[in-house]
């Protein structure tokens, strides 16, 4: 084993200038991940943000090594993830487990809920077939799923209960690291309440390290200590969970914010810096600033891309 | 903190575990026209299996004393053939034939469609090229002309006609589950089984090949019908199974001769066969239903 | 009650398969007035959007409209013809999807797409038409619309192909619109823009259905809101008086399960379970197995709307008898209250 655990007070997980570039039909390039770096201490969980094509959802596939990156480095508790050999790389994985967006889909069809999660532990060849049978029952328990379900098919429960079961399934394997990757997007809001709750109890009962990748600002603050601002496939801004959410420093962040439409009155008032109606002309699309390379320290812990004050 | 759980309440009361194949089979069970065919081929299994217990005679047993006997005719309830075979126990042991090519040659077909269309897809690139540019050579080629070709090399033995039949024909299912593959590739069980530890063989073997499986039964449910039709073309060239085995292609083949004297030699298997073949169809046609997704 | 411009009273809409009816809409009854934007809200399986496309009939085949009436400007659309219903249909209501790229027809230019129907409909010739749609894409904030005319839709970003799916809806300028999510599959910022521009044409005096499941969506521009579960209203309200008190204790519920920037930290209080089966609803009030005022009473009575106050009335006999209250404070302060059952 090339593991070499740290001292206490290294971070759990070390992203630098991580970057994935696409090769088009046609000689074009699209660079995806753009020189991404962060540190993820344990017990933190960093938030991801950003809007569809920010390259948020590739940057967890990077660090999982399900995607092979074009250039930088992922060190995960002190072993280079993107050299590792393919056993070593079997074992890292057990160690930082992900949860996607559509669990029907990230489910195995045909295997009833408790094979679904015991699979993890057949592959790492954990205990015999009774004893994972019976560790899968006490995590479906965890995750709320009821005892006399546990031999039902994925098809048969609705998509919350399917949620949960991809997630007692991420952590059969007790990962130091918990990717959510818009876990709750393709849920009902009553469903969608249901399921941050879990992830927010887990993440105390088992003090779990998380990145957890969302579009929705308000789902990032609710469980982020800190929260990480992507923009075309670069980080525009990084800082603790308050500090983004009352001194956003990046125009991008600011009109993020600005664009969130609340339903409880009072909180329209707060974030109301809609500086920008509808663009006429140009990028329809309405984003504009070409975002610098260089994080400036604003604030202890609060980086801002260069270019960053609009 | 109360955490919130789902109570099993909200569940329909009759909802079972059930997996797909057994939803499956709850519509194939719908259809009764499958349905019938499916035990009239189950009855054949069995008559085949069965065939020395069930056949009054032997396949080969002549009575030159009873040649063309017509229906029910000195104790042959078919009558008898040209030199004096019991045609209803010829047909009973050409059932046995058919059932041995039809088996042989979907295995070798689904074998080299499996491993070559699993593998074209899971790979991909340079691989998948490769092997399709195989199949687009195999594609072309008249597979009549292939399996002539390897009977008369090797030999009219049931081994040899099998696997040229199963050589021939496992084209198209390959596409089939190249086509698979590549669907549930991108489901993002796969990615999941990766992420989970997962390797190649596992992700193709356990994850992938199991819900590709409705398609292929479609296919093996048409694919049987073919390896026995093409037997029986091979025996209308005198290139069937070696005489005296019995088989429907060579009864046909022999009967034809005598059609205008005696029609029931030829009308027996024939009749046989032609409900055979619409069997299968309606069992195949029944299956397609059952997998369909759209439900 | 002047102006009301739609009607829809006791709809029902079912989707027969094999022996299973599901009941996706069942007994809905709302109206619209002149210049008002309505808000449908409720999540996936609620039939918000079977309640509103049943009256184009613009549902799957296996659906059915099996009871009710909808008078549009004094006229029963669920009476009519299929072909007198096309001459209503995109001229005088018009539809936004949530997804413009199945909505538009990828084989034609936008300019056929936006036009066809204006002169279909009579409303312009050859040449007015082409005038009127170039109206139309600047009014949603499309650039250069005489380069875009000659586009066809997979050119276009998805914004665009959202601005371009209302402007054809616009084009005819029809007195309904009802958009149905028609920002759900958008970012964050592309959303605003587009429900920028249906607030617009809602001052302009249009009227508009918005069938949506967020609320903050619902409370950009929306006057008034149905809240339905299970194929049925359990509330109709002012938009700001059920989000500062509702009423029914699933409007409650979804306004609590509502997460929002500001409530860090703040326990969210989800409903517990699952919606129902729409095959197999319970009786009584559907929404009781997962009610926490729930009694027996609820399971076996069926709920119907009551008045119980101005403009607003609710599906639950605990809160039209008085015996319990909304909790004023839940929206406001983003506090959440459990003490509803008291009192």
């Amino acid at each position: 084993m090339t593991d070499q655990h740290q001292a206490p007070g290294a971070p759990l997980l070390t992203v630098r200038d991580l970057t994935k570039t696409f090769y088009l039909p046609g000689g074009e390039t699209m660079t995806a991940v753009d020189r991404v770096s962060f540190d993820l201490q344990r017990g933190q969980t960093l938030g991801i943000v950003g809007e569809s094509g920010s390259g948020k959802s590739t940057l967890a596939r990077l660090i999982l090594r399900l995607h092979e990156s074009t250039g930088g480095s992922v060190r995960f508790d002190g072993t280079d993830v993107l050299a590792a050999e393919p056993e070593a790389l079997r074992a890292l994985r057990a160690r930082m487990q992900i949860v996607f967006q559509d669990p029907f889909s990230s489910l195995l069809p045909h295997y009833s809920a408790i094979d679904n999660v015991s699979e993890p532990l057949r592959l790492h060849k954990r205990g015999d077939k009774k004893q994972r049978r019976e560790r899968a029952r006490e995590l479906l328990d965890l995750v709320g799923i009821n005892p006399v379900m546990v031999d039902r098919y994925p098809h048969e429960f609705s998509g919350g209960q399917q949620q949960r079961i991809a997630i007692a399934r991420a952590l059969a394997l007790e990962p130091d690291l918990l990717i959510c990757d818009e876990p709750t997007s393709s849920l009902d809001v009553s469903i969608q309440a249901q399921i941050l709750n879990l992830l927010k109890r887990l993440q105390e009962q088992l003090g779990l390290s998380m990145l957890f990748i969302s579009h929705n600002l308000a789902v990032v603050e609710h469980l982020a200590t800190h929260v990480a601002v992507m923009y075309r496939g670069r980080v525009i801004e990084m800082a603790p969970t308050q500090a983004i959410f009352t001194t956003a420093a990046h125009g991008y962040t600011r009109r993020l914010l600005s664009a969130v439409l609340p339903a409880r009155s009072g909180a329209m008032e707060t974030i109301a810096f809609w500086e920008r109606p509808p663009t006429p002309l140009g990028s329809a699309d309405g984003v504009d600033p070409v975002p610098g390379v260089m994080l400036n320290e604003v604030a202890p812990g609060h980086f801002v891309a260069m270019d960053g004050t609009v | 903190m109360a955490a919130v759980a789902a109570t099993p309440a909200d569940l329909p009361e009759a909802a079972k575990a059930r997996g797909q194949y057994a939803r499956a089979w709850d519509r194939f069970k719908r259809n009764r026209l499958a349905l019938v065919s499916l035990v009239f081929v189950a009855l054949l299994v069995l008559v085949a299996i069965f065939a020395p217990l069930i056949a009054p005679y032997g396949y080969d047993e002549t009575n030159y004393a009873a040649i063309r006997a017509g229906f029910n005719t000195d104790g042959y309830l078919l009558g008898t053939d040209q030199i004096g075979r019991d045609i209803l126990s010829r047909m009973i042991f050409s059932l046995r034939t058919a059932l041995i090519i039809a088996i042989g040659a979907e295995a070798v077909a689904m074998f080299l469609a499996i491993v070559i269309g699993m593998t074209a897809g899971y790979m991909g690139g340079r691989v998948d090229q490769w092997l399709m540019a195989l199949t687009d050579i195999l594609f072309v080629f008249p597979s009549y002309l292939l399996i002539i070709i390897l009977v008369t090399v090797f030999g009219r033995s049931e081994l040899t006609i099998f696997v040229a039949i199963g050589i021939s024909s496992w084209v198209g299912t390959a596409r089939l589950v190249r086509a698979e593959v590549l669907r549930l590739r991108v489901r993002e069980f796969v990615e999941a089984g990766k992420a989970m530890g997962a390797n190649g063989p596992t992700i193709a073997l356990r994850y992938i090949l199991p819900n590709s499986l409705g398609p292929l039964l479609v296919a093996l449910s048409f694919g049987i019908p073919g390896a026995i039709i093409a037997e029986a073309g091979l025996a209308l060239l005198g290139l069937g199974v070696q005489p005296p085995t019995p088989s429907w292609g060579t009864m046909i083949q022999e009967g034809q001769q005598w059609v205008l004297v005696s029609p029931h030699l030829l009308i027996w298997p024939t009749g046989l066969f032609a409900l055979t073949m619409l069997a299968f169809t309606w069992i195949g046609d029944g299956l397609r239903d059952a997998f369909d997704p759209q439900e | 009650m002047a102006d009301v411009i739609l009607d829809v009273q006791n709809l029902h809409t079912e989707f027969r398969r094999n022996k299973t009816v599901v009941r996706a809409v069942n007994g809905l009854s709302y109206q619209v007035r002149a210049g008002e934007a309505v808000a449908i809200v409720g999540e996936s399986g609620s039939g918000k959007s079977v309640g509103v496309r049943s009256l184009l009939r613009l549902i799957p085949a296996h659906g059915d409209v099996v009871q009710g009436k909808a008078h549009f400007k004094g006229i029963d659309l669920l009476a009519l013809s299929e072909k007198q219903l096309r001459t209503i249909r995109g001229k005088d209501i018009s539809f936004v999807f949530q997804d413009a790229m199945t909505a538009l027809n990828p084989t034609m230019t936008l300019k056929r797409q936006l036009t066809e129907h204006l002169i279909w409909h009579g409303l312009a010739n050859k040449e007015t038409a082409t005038q009127r749609a170039i109206e139309a894409m600047t009014d949603v904030g499309l650039d250069r619309p005489e380069v875009r005319l000659r586009q066809y839709p997979f050119q276009l970003s998805g914004g665009m192909r959202q601005r371009a799916m209302i402007a054809m809806a616009m084009a005819s300028r029809p007195s309904l619109l009802i958009a149905d999510e028609p920002t759900t599959a958008l970012d964050v910022t592309l959303q605003r823009q587009i429900l920028d521009i249906l607030k617009q044409k809602k001052q302009e005096g249009m009227s508009i259905i918005l069938i949506t499941h967020d609320l903050g969506v619902a409370r950009y521009f929306c006057d008034r809101v149905i809240v339905m579960y299970a194929g049925k209203a359990v509330e109709r309200a002012p938009m700001a008086d059920l989000l500062a008190e509702p009423a029914h204790p699933y409007s409650t519920g979804l306004l609590d399960s509502t997460l929002e920037i500001g409530m860090s930290g703040q326990e969210l209080r989800p409903i517990p379970g699952n919606p129902p089966n729409m095959a197999a609803i319970p009786a009584g009030c559907p929404f009781a197995p997962r009610c926490p005022l729930a009694e027996e009473r609820c399971r076996v009575e069926p709920q119907r709307l009551e008045p119980i106050g101005p403009g607003r009335d609710v599906a639950c006999w605990k809160v039209s008898e008085g015996l319990t209250t909304a909790t004023p404070a839940a929206a406001a302060q983003g506090t959440h209250t459990t003490e509803m059952a008291r009192r």
